[in-house]
């Protein structure tokens, strides 16, 4: 049986320790390891915000993780209450737009709950 | 829902930082009533720092900071009653055991680690 | 049950790694990424694995050498960041520490 993982991300975007989560979720799927889910959590959350402007000669988190949602069809789900209070709107208020990819997932604690329970193992990053 | 119910794991929340000036004792409270909702057997742990989240007469309100510690009450309507607390880290910071919440377990550290190991998924704040 | 302990910051910056090694029980194992690399000098660490033999210390090679930690002890070994994924499911559960 194929072994399933979750992540928890909680690192920001312009970080390299946000490339070695990155990097460890290829190196899970190159071996075989079904990812059930990555859950941004704390200041993990601001990985989905879309008008994120890293210069471009820098590692592109976004695009990575937005790559593993569409290439290997890994789910990206967001903490929306701690996105919130970091300056991150799902656009559902009036007069608002969204500024989170929409390669995530808006989601809440329970997501968090749900990936706890069915994966096989669950690495905080 | 019944996934989780099918799938349930035992999950330690690990309190590592002081309550004020980092959002992590707030966000670590959060997911472990969410868990708890959800009716995931839950553990509080506090070790470090982290023991400066449970002791007795701080006053959050005069330095601005919202009283999230009065939501530890809230614990025990989500049946988590297991809230354990690092001995050696109090007697390090020269703490007695004066804690504002009740029912919690100071533990000497083998008995605290070995606690922790016990469970199967282990989230650190 | 057997705890991976992934290291992920410089014990010579913050009490990260003296809390893990506080943590860690008979057969544990601890893994050292990012710059939980640096610790491949530090005297806590290098004292517990001496002393607990039955503890064993991983780290990612490929973030060692890109901080020029080049000379780690023998009682460490190098692994990839594609073994990881074998640690993580050849242990019963793990804790971050960074």
């Amino acid at each position: 049986m194929q072994n399933t993982l979750a992540f928890v991300v909680t690192t920001q975007p312009n970080s390299n320790l946000t490339t070695t989560a990155i990097n460890l979720v290829h190196s899970a799927i190159k071996n075989n390891v079904k990812i059930i889910g990555v859950f941004f959590y704390q200041d993990g959350v601001l990985n989905a915000a879309k008008q994120l402007s890293i210069p471009s000669d820098e590692f592109q988190t976004l695009t990575q993780w937005k790559a593993l949602k569409s290439d290997f069809n890994v789910p990206l789900y967001l903490c929306i209450t701690a996105a919130e209070k970091r300056g991150l709107s799902d656009g559902l208020g009036e007069h608002e737009r969204s500024t989170i990819d929409n390669a995530f997932t808006v989601s809440g604690l329970g997501e968090l709950v749900e990936l706890t329970s069915k994966a096989q193992r669950v690495v905080q990053l | 829902m019944s996934d989780i119910q099918h799938n349930t794991k035992t999950v330690a929340i690990l309190n590592t930082q002081a309550p004020f000036s980092s959002s992590a004792g707030k966000e670590a409270l959060d997911a472990a009533l969410i868990f708890g909702s959800f009716e995931q057997p839950t553990s509080l742990f506090f070790i470090g720092d982290g023991v400066f989240q449970v002791i007795g007469d701080q006053n959050p309100t005069s330095i601005e900071s919202k009283d999230y510690l009065k939501t530890f009450s809230a614990l025990e309507f989500y049946d988590i009653d297991n809230i354990y607390i690092c001995e050696q880290s109090l007697s390090e910071r020269n703490l007695t055991a004066n804690f504002h919440i009740d029912n919690v377990q100071v533990l000497s550290k083998q008995a605290f680690n070995e606690l922790l190991h016990q469970h199967n998924v282990i989230y650190r704040f | 049950m057997a705890m991976l302990h992934i290291v992920r910051t410089s014990g010579f910056n913050n009490n990260a790694l003296a809390q893990c090694l506080d943590t860690t029980l008979p057969h544990d194992s601890i893994l050292l990424i990012d710059d939980g690399c640096y610790n491949l000098q530090h005297p806590l660490l290098l004292e517990l694995l001496l002393q607990k033999t039955d503890i064993k210390c991983f780290y990612i090679g490929l973030h060692a050498t890109a901080r020029a930690q080049l000379k780690p002890a023998d009682v460490f070994a190098e692994i990839s960041l594609d073994d990881v994924n074998e640690l993580i499911f050849t242990h019963n559960n793990s804790i971050t520490w960074s």
